[in-house]
């Protein structure tokens, strides 16, 4: 067990750093920012979902009055990349160019207008002349993968900057396979052998504020771009060379975000905008409306899952088999590492000697495929999570005692880590930390699991609980890194800079509280800047639930350089050793008299001022050669209306190691807000397509998500463990629990009325038919 | 992206109904009221070029007389959901449609008068007022009339309302004890738009109902009664049976236009399921009034709540 640990301010739900000023409307998000001259971009969008653009006409909509510049494919640079804002070179294919004579979706970008008002711009958008040669359209990646399916990306430029398989002739993005021990093997093992096949939707990130940049030229003509991103560097590197500009000559702000939840971890607007710019020489201001934002930016990949698998009486697992096919919809941003994710992040939770993975990934002409909180595990996790329930099922045994007697343990590797990386190998990783037996155990007491398990209803609305287990990483090993830099005022505060990326998670606070734990001090002492490419270090971004972990460590790693000096200049002052000294609540003094002893403020003054002076201040880096996996037990409680389909959550109940909660309170907002999106997207939420690959439903009005009011009693428990390599013992916390909702859900209506929902969404229609054949199956 | 209401250069808030019609009149369509703008406020229309805000009118009123409720054209649903009058209707079944329009802030806005008028197929209000037998008063230019519900709602109201014409008042007939009913709004999300609205009204006399009335909303473009369905309820015992039969007879009226969130075969089940579950609600709700009005015990403290919130009315 690990033991207690004292903090003063780590493990404390100090109020958010930034709270004040968002719930007063005083933070600055992009938007909150006028410049003279600016100009209003709009872009013109594909109603086809493949065609090639045999003409383009913009002169009349260029003579429109107020129009300053217009970009088509035919005036800006043609250079393949990808959006996907990842480490460089991507793991993704660069299939992208700014603009291109092809379109591949429904919404694609076929030109942008810049012009003094929004009016004008959406204007001369409808005077721009475009002659489309319509081309067969493939929507369904079984199909896309056919010898005589239409081939989306036929350009010859396209091609992947990684060895990987990239078939881009036969609409294959992306393709991973490995097998461990003998996986035919394990099934002649086996008592049991189930096999089924799961399917999950298109989803949206939904985040309230869309995508939005502002670009314009500074006083020494750089271009700085000022955008709601979680990337801030790969947006400068990404637009440097699609806009063939030295990456000196840009600048990337990240403000206050109004929600990213992946979705912002894409480059979509940065260069075309930042090209206006360089243009027109104005600044410009592109902004997403809500129909662009569900139809154009990225969405959750829907996959088909077969997972084939072997256990025996004993409840011991002799084989997992799991095969996806990934639609990566028009482009391949994130096409490989998320699938690649589906396995990593699912099949290392057993213990399983034989396991196979194969993963492929399917270009179609619909929205664009992205990041997502969860990452490829959420799409999984639905069918492992469900399976295990059928598995536990077919050899009746409880649930939570299948689990316990399966899942990875401290101290225990798994070969999967070291088989599967992001576009490379992965790396060999044993446990220190794994809660989970506890999580199963507190899980399943606050949600009464024994007494509501034997229950079974008989009237139109049945009852039932269902429960999965979880896990994630902490950051991407080998590949993330981040930096933070710490210096002293003559006041004693701090100013602490950033590269992580705060988008409405807390950060910000976390990474406060980090420094202020190893500076004694209170984190209204820690003034927190996140990001400004110019000012703040490097930071690859907020993704794969790396911020505590990584970020964390390097402000720690700071924080603690920061600390020496502090005491050096201090035991200068005091005349004694620095390690005589100890740091106390603002004061350094010495261990034994501690009557002698001097403020952090004469400590800066005379750092500043008086003697030997230099400025306290210090940068570190952090990288990881591993990824702690969090782990959750999550339970569902469900009433199934037999008569209409409808599933209600009635309570749920997330148990989750994080490792240390440097914020509890924040740690459970990302959980509950983590699962109130994964119960929306279970039960309602849904893409509609027409037969010509357009989105019906781009609106809250008709893509509905959950409200505060549907929300159902949640209950997050953290389980704490002791992470020796995270900062404080910290692990992740950010992704994992969305991953919950489908396999609970689903496992909670097979305990309710004995019906397996293996497609999700689970609308009331979907159930109904499956009530219906379950009705007809029983009378055969 | 197109232009909220492009052409808008006149915005008037007269002070009388008689001012309005007259500025209406004037406006030759051009013009229209303006009440919680919720919907006004996503218009896209290039015809419209004046607005006529109502808020001055003073029709933003619940009043109780002995036999009916008077309700003014610019009282928002909150005003109804929080009304004690109002609530003792059909054992609630007006409130409940009020409450089923969108979210709070949308309740704080949202007009009986505006959502009457712009009716869409799966508005609330209008579901319940047919079932009400309501009566809907309206101005214009030459006078004032009054229309039932039924009418009302026949065709869009925007087709048959003149140009210069207001909606006023809606006139709702005060309920017995022994009268239930029930509103179902049946949709994805608390606040989302239904798929599906069932009101019924009954009243309940020994084991039978009476007068009963059976609305369906969002299956298609205008709400409509089930009449086949409430003769068939009409002074019959109400059994499980009989229910049954409601059930399913509703499922083979229903014909729903297209709806991309659910099949239509599916909606007509649920239709069926919900017109079963509203004949109940409404039965049962019948019955809750009988038995705190006829037992002694509870009468103080029904008359004390009545008082009480009669008050804030
Ligand atoms: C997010 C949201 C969710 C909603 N959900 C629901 C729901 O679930 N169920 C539901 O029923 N409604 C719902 N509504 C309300 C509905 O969509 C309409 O917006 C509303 O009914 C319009 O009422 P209003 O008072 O705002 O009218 P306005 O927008 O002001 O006017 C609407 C139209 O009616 C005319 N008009 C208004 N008052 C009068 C009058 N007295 N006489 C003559 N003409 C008049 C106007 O000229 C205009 O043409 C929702 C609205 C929103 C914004």
């Amino acid at each position: 067990m690990p033991q207690k640990r004292t903090f003063n301010i780590v493990g404390i739900s100090v109020p958010k750093v930034d709270g004040v000023s968002l719930a007063t409307g005083s933070a600055q998000f992009t938007d909150d920012f006028e410049l003279r001259s600016m100009l209003h971009a709009r872009m013109l969008r594909s109603p086809h979902a493949h065609a090639r653009i045999r003409k383009i006409d913009t002169s009349e909509a260029a003579r429109l009055p107020g129009v300053h510049g217009i970009l088509t494919y035919k005036n800006v640079p043609r250079v393949a990349h990808t959006t996907a804002g990842q480490g460089h070179p991507e793991p993704s294919p660069y299939d992208t160019f700014l603009f291109d004579r092809k379109v591949r979706y429904v919404g694609d970008a076929v030109a942008a207008v810049a012009a003094d008002t929004l009016q004008i711009a959406n204007q001369a958008l409808q005077l721009i002349q475009v002659d489309y040669e319509i081309l067969d359209p493939v929507f369904d990646p079984h199909q896309a993968l056919q010898k005589d399916a239409p081939i989306i990306h036929d350009e010859p430029d396209a091609y992947a900057p990684l060895p990987v398989i990239y078939e881009p002739q036969r609409n294959l993005a992306a393709h991973v396979d490995m097998e461990i021990g003998d996986v035919e093997a394990g099934f002649h093992q086996a008592d049991v052998l189930l096999d089924n096949q799961y399917s999950t939707h298109y989803g949206a990130h939904a985040a309230l504020e869309t995508h939005i940049v502002i670009t314009y030229l500074d006083e020494q003509n750089r271009l700085v771009i000022r955008t709601s991103t979680q990337v801030p560097f790969h947006v400068r590197r990404i637009v440097a060379r699609v806009l063939q500009q030295p990456v000196s000559r840009i600048r990337v702000v990240k403000p206050r975000i109004g929600g990213a939840f992946g979705g912002k971890q894409e480059i979509i607007l940065e260069a075309i905008s930042g090209a206006l710019t360089l243009l027109t020489r104005r600044p410009v201001k592109l902004q997403l409306t809500r129909e662009e934002e569900f139809m154009c930016t990225r969405t959750r990949h829907p996959q088909h899952i077969r997972l084939k698998s072997g256990v025996k009486k004993d409840g011991s697992l002799t084989a997992l088999d799991l095969s996806i096919l990934m639609n990566a919809g028009a482009y391949g941003p994130h096409a490989l590492t998320v699938v690649c994710n589906s396995g990593s992040k699912t099949l290392p939770l057993y213990r399983c000697p034989n396991v196979r993975f194969e993963g492929n990934t399917a270009y179609t002409n619909l929205p664009i495929g992205g990041a997502y909180r969860g990452y490829g595990a959420t799409q999984a996790f639905f069918a492992m999570g469900v399976q295990m329930d059928e598995m536990a099922h077919a050899i009746g045994m409880d649930p939570p005692t299948f689990h316990k007697r399966n899942h990875i343990r401290a101290g225990e590797g798994s070969p999967v880590f070291q088989a599967l990386g992001e576009g490379k190998k992965g790396v060999e990783m044993k446990l220190n930390t794994c809660g989970l037996d506890a999580c199963i155990d507190q899980g399943a007491r606050a949600i009464s699991w024994h007494t509501k398990r034997r229950r079974r209803d008989k009237g139109v609305r049945r009852r039932g609980v269902g429960m999965v287990c979880l896990m994630q990483g902490s950051a991407i090993p080998e590949i993330d890194m981040a930096a933070a830099t710490i210096t002293m005022n003559d006041d004693g505060s701090f100013i602490l800079l950033a590269g992580a990326t705060d988008l409405g998670t807390g950060s910000d606070t976390v990474l406060a509280q980090i420094a202020a734990e190893i500076l004694s001090v209170t984190t209204d002492q820690i003034v927190v800047h996140s990001s400004d490419t110019d000012f703040t270090p490097f930071d690859v971004g907020a993704y794969a639930s790396s911020t505590t972990y990584l970020s964390g460590n390097a402000v720690k790693h700071a924080a603690e350089q920061v600390r020496q000096q502090i005491l050096r200049v201090a035991s200068e002052m005091l005349n004694t050793e620095p390690s005589m000294l100890m740091l106390r609540k603002g004061t350094v003094m010495h261990q034994k008299t501690t009557t002698r002893r001097v403020s952090l403020a004469d400590v800066a003054h005379y750092s500043l001022y008086q003697k030997n002076q230099f400025h306290i201040s210090a940068t570190a880096s952090q990288h990881t050669h591993i990824s702690p996996p969090p782990f959750a037990a999550h339970f569902a409680e469900v009433e199934v209306d037999t008569e209409t389909g409808e599933i209600r959550v009635l309570e749920y109940v997330a148990a989750v190691d994080c490792g240390t909660a440097i914020n509890p309170a924040l740690a459970e907002g990302q959980t509950e807000g983590a699962i109130v999106n994964g119960i929306s997207f279970a039960l309602i939420e849904e893409f509609h397509f027409d037969a010509r690959g357009r989105m019906l439903n781009p609106n809250f009005n008709y893509y509905s998500i959950f409200s505060a009011r549907d929300v159902p009693p949640i209950k997050a428990i953290l389980v704490p463990t002791h992470e020796p390599t995270g900062p404080f013992g910290a692990k992740s916390i950010a992704e994992i629990s969305i991953n919950g909702p489908l396999p609970a859900i689903s496992n909670a209506v097979y305990h309710a009325v004995g019906i397996r929902l293996r497609h999700a969404p689970f609308t009331p229609q979907h159930v109904l038919d499956a009530l219906r054949n379950q009705g007809r199956q029983k009378k055969l | 992206m197109q232009q909220i209401l492009p052409k808008l250069t006149e915005y008037f808030r007269p002070r009388s109904v008689a001012t309005a019609i007259t500025l209406l009149s004037k406006g030759k369509g051009r013009r229209v009221p303006l009440a919680g703008g919720t919907s006004l406020a996503l218009s896209t229309s290039r015809k419209i070029t004046g607005l006529l805000d109502l808020s001055d009118l003073k029709l933003r009123y619940i009043k109780e007389s002995q036999r009916s409720i008077r309700i003014g054209a610019t009282a928002v649903m909150k005003d109804l959901c929080k009304h004690a009058a109002v609530d003792r209707v059909a054992g609630g079944v007006l409130q409940q449609a009020a409450h089923a329009v969108g979210a709070t802030p949308t309740r704080n806005l949202v007009t009986v008068g505006g959502n009457i008028v712009q009716l869409f197929f799966w508005s609330s209000l209008p579901v319940a007022l047919l079932a009400l037998d309501a009566t809907i008063r309206i101005q214009g230019k030459s006078g004032r009339r009054s229309i039932s519900a039924a009418a009302f709602f026949r065709s869009h109201p925007k087709r048959h309302l003149a140009f210069h014409e207001l909606v006023t008042e809606v006139v709702v007939p005060k309920t017995s004890s022994s009268c239930g009913g029930a509103f179902i709004k049946f949709a994805r999300t608390h606040t989302g738009y239904a798929m599906l609205n069932v009101a019924c009204v009954l009243e309940r006399r020994g084991r039978a109902c009476h007068n009963v009335r059976l609305v369906i909303g969002a299956a298609t473009a205008l709400p409509f009664r089930l009449r086949k369905v409430e003769d068939l309820l009409e002074n019959a015992p109400l059994t499980p049976s009989l229910l049954e039969q409601a059930k399913s007879m509703t499922a083979q009226i229903v014909k729903p236009v297209a709806d991309m969130r659910a099949d239509p075969e599916y909606r007509k089940e649920v239709a069926g399921v919900l017109v079963k579950r509203a004949i109940q609600e409404a039965w049962a709700r019948a019955a809750q009034t009988q038995a705190v009005s006829g037992g002694r015990k509870r009468r103080p403290t029904a008359s004390r709540k009545r008082k009480s919130s009669g008050g804030t009315a």
